[in-house]
């Protein structure tokens, strides 16, 4: 939410000078230098001590042009001093600044390209046809800055038309982190209709792997059943996984063990997410009720593997579909998948064998399996000859 | 000299840039410059100093010297030319900078870092392996404590070898040293601070002073005693790429014991009490000091249990007809003659029962007499509804006396929130009966296992 949006240019009688300030309904307006007569003075205390900062808003020339963020009485302010000189102004140069006010915390990467855009577009104007010298001209700068400020804060974008020739378009895009890497034992599961999101403009390899991603294949499965390049179906999960189209679970199997975490306190807080569980992990019509559903969760644990499990409560487990009782767990975060992780019993490896690279107690069963395209056991089988020990974590 | 200014040039991710810039700045940059304010104030440092600077400059320039030479003189003979490259070397590396200013003022700064987390990182939000994983809280749940004072049920696992430690103090000594000496060698992992201040007379405030203090310059972590009567398990944080730099460690500290990779596939089982894994009570001392190492790098947690109360249909069946027995015959004489007190208990158990009756009633839909329950759970037993009371009522209804008064003190802990395992230790009470009390009710609770 932008607090405030103001324009300063340095004036060369009032020095510093800020003429045009809009703030967002509800806070008090910014400044407390003199303000053109036509603007309605200043009621409620400024955001913020403008002379404390002046300098950084109409700095010196060596600052201009470029980003400059000033934190001051917890408010973050954004400019881009932009800094022409012409000799028709007085003393050979025009500077000024249209600058964002946001809270101190609140994370801004979005607005530097606003504030950046913004500079740059008056930038042209002034030197195409002097908009903000003119003093006529300038007036108009107030009802654009609040029509900006409003437009940003209630649709995220904004498309104004400034005259004939030139409008404002600005859109705030958010800042996604960076997607982990997706491995080929991950099994995605979509969160949203790709189906239905999809038209045919979309990247080849995307088109073809989408009726794969069903929540049971794991990636390496999908570039197969679809016939596309392994790395280009990574590359493509790892775009839905970054605008979290997806979120990753590990290959289902009865050998499997799962264990709670800590966050099924949460699940037991939340009678809304019950619900949830219960919808979607009862098949037939009368649904388990919930705390049922809890001691079965609460009865997996290390150690323990699915199919053990299964066949230990099978009576409670009648009507409950297994893989989607787990794959829920997971999605929410309340189970964890315990692995297997081979470790060798004594520090030295002999390297040269093909199989040294999985026992440096990175790799789990679920990779090397994917990797080798072979069944647990004959992994184990192959690791038969070596001193090795296995780790479940 | 009117201003001098430190500057810090950060780079930080875009997503973390105010909370690195802010931590940079409280942490360190305040500090420092603070440190130097005060230094220039007593006797004019900074200015002595950058003024040895510019003349080793100007000379290295008259003479050609080259840039690494000039550098190095200039770390050498300037002692805040060196505090700075300490600072900015130690916390790139998230270590600790310990300055030297004016030959006169000693400054640690430290960035604080993460110790152990709650939240086990997933598949999409992976986090750093090999952090510690518990839901313990050192600073106790409760008010009964002090603002940030570590709880006195918990205990120091000291993260570098007490030997360091001891030289360490004992290089710099100051007049709580000796205390802090004795607290270091008294200090095992299987005693809380309540029982070392016991055992070796050191009051308990300064202990959970001097015990602050050592996890605050990283040399120790807080934890609740270790036991070989609780339930460990690898990790599922743990850092197994490390084990290949641990194994010798292991084997020079314990040769006559299994390897380190053997011991963890002993504890990747089905979750038992540490003690089954002890050969005999002659290895005891050896296998709590091997629990102490693998829960000191992050391989190994403590499982622990907690609980919530479930209501059966049943309860609530019993409790409803109960109810409606109640509301039909309200005005019954009392069977044998009662005393006044009776009188009015059973007043007030109606005045109860009705109450709840009309909630139930207006809670379900069908007010049939027969209506049907579900199974639920009481969130939080310490603060029953009047329903609720109804039911726990009826759930304690046929258990002998001691065991009632037992679970009342208890129920607090049943809301899932609380280890059961602290419950002997917070209320005083042998583990045995806090089992006993349980096994009475086991029908009736719902317990998870984790950390």
């Amino acid at each position: 939410m932008i607090k405030s949006i103001f324009y300063s240019r340095f004036h060369p009688g009032k020095g510093h000078y800020s003429p045009q300030s809009v703030s967002d309904g509800n806070h008090p307006a910014p400044i407390t230098p003199p303000l053109p007569p036509t603007s309605p003075p200043p009621t409620s205390p400024p955001l913020f001590d403008f002379e404390t900062v002046s300098e950084y808003i109409i700095p010196k020339q060596e600052l201009c042009d470029r980003l400059v963020t000033v934190c001051t009485n917890k408010y973050r302010v954004l400019g881009y001093p932009v800094c022409l000189e012409d000799r028709k102004y007085e003393r050979n140069e025009f500077i000024f600044n249209f600058a964002i006010v946001l809270d101190e915390g609140v994370e801004y990467s979005t607005y530097k390209s606003v504030v950046r855009k913004v500079a740059k577009l008056f930038k042209a104007l002034e030197e195409q046809s002097g908009f903000l010298s003119n003093e006529v001209t300038a007036v108009g700068v107030f009802a654009l800055i609040e029509q900006v400020l409003e437009d940003l804060n209630n649709y995220s974008e904004c498309m104004i038309p400034i005259n004939e020739s030139n409008t404002i378009n600005i859109k705030l895009f958010p800042t996604y982190a960076p997607p982990p890497q997706v491995k080929a034992f991950h099994v995605p599961v979509c969160t949203v209709q790709l189906e239905n999101l999809m038209d045919v403009n979309w990247d080849l390899t995307m088109q073809k792997i989408v009726p794969f991603i069903d929540g049971i294949n794991s990636v390496r499965r999908i570039s197969e059943l679809a016939d596309a390049d392994y790395n280009l179906t990574r590359k493509c999960i790892e775009h839905l996984l970054y605008y979290g189209c997806l979120v990753m679970v590990d290959v289902f199997q009865f050998g499997a063990i799962y264990a709670c975490t800590a966050e099924i306190s949460i699940l037991v807080q939340d009678p809304s997410l019950q619900e949830e569980c219960q919808a979607y992990v009862s098949y037939s019509s009368p649904r388990t009720p919930f705390p049922f559903l809890l001691q079965l969760y609460t009865s997996l644990t290390q150690g323990l593997t699915l199919k053990k499990w299964c066949m230990e409560n099978a009576t409670k487990l009648k009507g409950i579909d297994v893989r989607r009782f787990i794959s829920f767990g997971i999605v929410k975060g309340f189970l964890y998948r315990s692995h297997k992780y081979p470790v060798p019993a004594e520090e030295k490896v002999d390297k040269a064998s093909p199989l040294a690279k999985y026992l440096d107690g990175g790799h789990h069963f679920d990779e090397i399996c994917t990797d080798l395209q072979a069944s647990e056991k004959e992994v184990i089988g192959m690791f038969e000859g070596r001193d090795v020990q296995i780790v479940h974590r | 000299m009117t201003m001098f200014h430190v500057v810090f040039v950060l780079n930080p991710p875009e997503l973390e840039y105010h909370s690195r810039t802010q931590e940079m700045f409280d942490y360190v940059v305040k500090r420092f410059a603070r440190a130097l304010k005060y230094e220039q104030a007593k006797d004019g440092y900074v200015w002595r100093e950058a003024e040895k600077i510019v003349r080793l400059k100007d000379k290295a320039n008259h003479e050609g010297t080259s840039f690494a030479d000039l550098s190095k003189d200039i770390l050498d003979q300037s002692s805040l030319a060196y505090a700075i490259s300490r600072i900015y070397i130690d916390i790139s590396q998230s270590k600790i900078a310990h300055v030297f200013l004016n030959n006169s003022l000693g400054l640690s700064l430290q960035m604080p870092i993460i110790t152990e987390i709650s939240v086990m990182p997933s598949i999409t939000e992976p986090q750093v392996p090999g952090l510690p994983l518990t839901t313990a809280n050192s600073f106790g749940d409760d008010d009964a404590e002090e603002d940030n004072m570590l709880a006195k049920h918990f205990t120091l696992l000291f993260l570098e070898d007490v030997d360091g430690i001891l030289k360490d103090i004992a290089a710099e000594a100051t007049e709580s040293s000796a205390s802090l000496a004795r607290f270091v060698e008294a200090c095992k992992p299987t005693m809380s601070f309540l029982q070392i201040s016991n055992s070796c007379g050191i009051p308990l405030h300064e202990i959970q002073v001097m015990a602050r203090h050592l996890v605050h310059w990283r040399k120790a972590r807080a934890i609740p005693p270790i036991h070989q009567r609780d339930t460990y398990i690898v990790s599922p944080n743990a850092d197994l790429r490390r084990l290949h730099a641990l194994i010798p460690i292991y084997k020079a500290l314990f040769p006559t014991i299994q390897s380190l990779p053997k011991l963890l596939t002993f504890l990747s089982g089905k979750p038992k009490p540490f003690s089954t894994f002890i050969p005999s009570r002659a290895h005891r001392p050896a296998y709590l000091e091997i629990l102490a190492f693998l829960i000191r790098h992050g391989l190994v947690t403590q499982l622990r249990n907690f609980a919530w109360l479930r209501v059966t249909k049943q309860i609530k069946r019993a409790v409803a007809a109960e109810e409606r027995r109640m509301k039909k015959s309200p005005a019954d004489p009392p069977l044998n003659s009662q005393s006044q007190e009776k009188e009015k208990e059973r007043e007030k158990e109606l005045a109860k029962m009705t109450s709840s009756i009309s909630s139930l009633l207006s809670h379900n839909n069908d007010s049939d007499s027969e209506g049907e329950y579900e199974d639920s759970i009481i969130l939080e037993p310490h603060q029953a509804s009047s329903i609720e009371s109804s039911w726990l009522e009826m759930m304690t209804r046929d258990q002998p006396p001691d065991i009632k008064a037992l679970f009342e003190r208890i129920i607090k802990y049943l809301n899932g929130q609380h280890a059961i395992e602290k419950i002997a230790v917070r209320e005083g009470v042998a583990r045995k009966d806090v089992r006993r009390v349980l096994g009475a009710f086991d029908g009736f609770v719902i317990y998870a296992r984790h950390w």
